[in-house]
């Protein structure tokens, strides 16, 4: 039995929409981005609610100059920095299962390959400083490009290369990191 | 500029589209974000109908609970959030609830067992990114043609309700009681047999699937005549008349409310859990099995009460089950936190 959820085509202006019609078509992956821009779990649907607020009370500024996903980025941003900051000093809990749920559509091995991925992905990003983070995630997992980064970071283009440059290269030390400490525990 | 390695690369591309809201934990943020922007439309203004409260939810929310159940209630009176049926089409709402009685569970004697393999919750915490929304989707089909002019109305006008409903789902007293929903929902459904008794975990089965009935009828199970009177009334008023008070959208407001009850027993069940105190825990399962056999949140529960076996009565019975769960809901939150939990109690 298929569902079908609402969706908020771009096309639509946001003013006439309704808040829940706008949660419905962005929330997974702000849920998602917010977790990889560094937002503790405990917090995570707190951050949530805090970016769609936001959004829900800007929506008249929204002027189509980007996509209405970049623009959403924009609040998910805003709202991971001061979590960030909000539960440095709590630190962070122990992430809870339900929390890295696999989409479903694929072969019980593929999502425990991919719940895992996830698991080694988000390891990887705490290796990763605030700013060379929110770049990576950006571009690398959100594919937004360097331009919209530049425009949602207020910053030059040439500062958005420069810190995907080096965070690439702090994801590679981690990750061989990670293998080298993952080929040791298998010993 | 340097690429990232081919490894990195998998990594990124596995991983990216994992991580997001399970179904409950995005019912629940929603049900917060209503309740805080007052359920309208985003460029206008609206009552507010859960008050100021933020999402108190499972996992370290920061709201008042009142709030979350009020606002679950309140998002189903928006018509904004709807989910279409393809297959029923929009009408239907006795068929729906027909076709969730594919899944029944029963709780009584002999050791945990989950013989899931087909029915509704068959699609097990996945499932659960559809069931959500589709208990909106059922209350807004009722009267889906009519809902963009008569939506604000009912939204002002549930706020009373509203809040009175809310005080009573987080009640566990009226928890045991059958609510009105209760009624007409279980009417759709085929009888459930009710927990026998309260007690030991060898007391506990969980059977999914569509296992014949059991004899005794859910409580408070009205027939289909009493709830189709409640699906009627839930049509709107003609919109040439401005006060409409009479024909609220009842169905809508009682979907919501099981929802909230529904959550508010889960909610309690993960709580006694986490305090260690199985009898509330177990007590809270079954008054959700009894009470919401085909619930949205079965799985929920099925998972907790594997958690509860696992924890009050270790032993190969619940190894089994908990293996069994793990192995039919691989990579889903449940099935990863079963084989967590119950997996550490068998180390």
């Amino acid at each position: 039995m298929a569902v079908v959820s609402p969706a908020l085509p771009e096309a639509l202006a946001p003013a006439e929409a309704s808040i829940e019609a706008i949660y419905d078509a962005h929330v997974d992956y702000v849920w998602r981005a917010l977790r990889r821009l560094g937002v503790p779990e405990a917090s995570l649907d707190d951050a949530v609610q805090d970016v769609f607020i936001a959004i829900h009370r800007r929506l008249g500024d929204f002027e189509g100059r980007s996509s209405l996903r970049t623009w959403v980025f924009g609040f998910a941003l805003r709202v991971a920095r001061d979590h960030r900051r909000r539960d440095a000093r709590k630190g962070g809990l122990l992430p809870l299962p339900e929390q890295l749920a696999a989409p479903v559509d694929a072969s019980p091995h593929a999502q425990v390959e991919r719940a895992d991925a996830a698991r080694v992905l988000e390891r990887l990003l705490d290796a990763l400083d605030d700013q060379r983070r929110e770049v990576f995630v950006l571009m690398e997992i959100e594919q937004l490009s360097a331009p919209e980064v530049a425009e949602l970071l207020s910053t030059k283009l040439n500062t958005v290369y420069s810190r995907l440059r080096a965070a690439r290269q702090d994801f590679e030390r981690a990750l061989a990191r990670h293998r080298a400490l993952e080929a040791r525990s298998a010993r | 500029m340097s690429e990232l390695s081919p490894e990195a690369r998998a990594i990124i591309d596995a991983a990216r589209e994992v991580g997001g809201p399970s179904a409950v934990a995005k019912a629940k943020v929603k049900a917060a974000l209503v309740a805080r922007v007052g359920g309208a439309p985003a460029s206008g203004g609206a009552a507010s109908a859960g008050g100021a409260a933020g999402a108190g939810v499972l996992g370290g929310g920061a709201a008042l609970k009142g709030g979350v159940i009020a606002a679950l209630v309140a998002s189903a009176l928006w018509a904004g959030w709807r989910a279409v049926d393809v297959d029923a089409g929009p009408a239907a709402p006795a068929e729906v609830a027909g076709r969730a009685a594919g899944a029944i569970d029963e709780v009584r004697g002999g050791a945990v067992r989950d013989s899931s393999g087909g029915g509704v919750g068959s699609e097990a915490l996945g499932a659960g990114a559809t069931d959500a929304p589709r208990v909106e989707g059922e209350a807004v089909s009722a009267h889906a043609p009519e809902d963009a002019a008569h939506a604000p109305v009912s939204t002002a006008r549930g706020a009373g309700p509203t809040a009175a409903r809310a005080a009573r789902a987080v009640s566990p007293v009226n928890a045991a009681g059958p609510a009105p929903i209760a009624a007409s929902r279980a009417s759709a459904l085929p009888a459930v047999a009710p927990p026998e008794k309260q007690g030991s975990a060898d007391d506990v089965t969980v059977r999914e699937g569509a296992a014949a009935p059991g004899p005794v009828a859910l409580e408070g199970a009205a027939s289909s005549t009493h709830a189709r009177p409640r699906e009627a009334s839930a049509a709107p008023a003609p919109a040439a008349l401005p006060a409409a008070p009479a024909v609220a959208p009842s169905a809508d407001v009682a979907r919501a409310s099981a929802l909230a009850e529904e959550l508010a027993l889960i909610e309690a069940a993960e709580r006694a859990l986490a305090e260690h105190r199985a009898g509330d825990a177990r007590a809270a399962l079954e008054r959700h099995a009894a009470r919401f056999p085909g619930g949205v949140l079965r799985e929920e529960r099925i998972a907790l009460l594997i958690l509860w076996a696992c924890a009050e009565a270790p032993g190969a019975a619940a190894s089994r089950e908990a293996a069994a769960f793990a192995r039919t809901h691989p990579g889903t939150p449940l099935g990863q936190r079963i084989e967590a939990e119950c997996g550490r109690g068998r180390r």
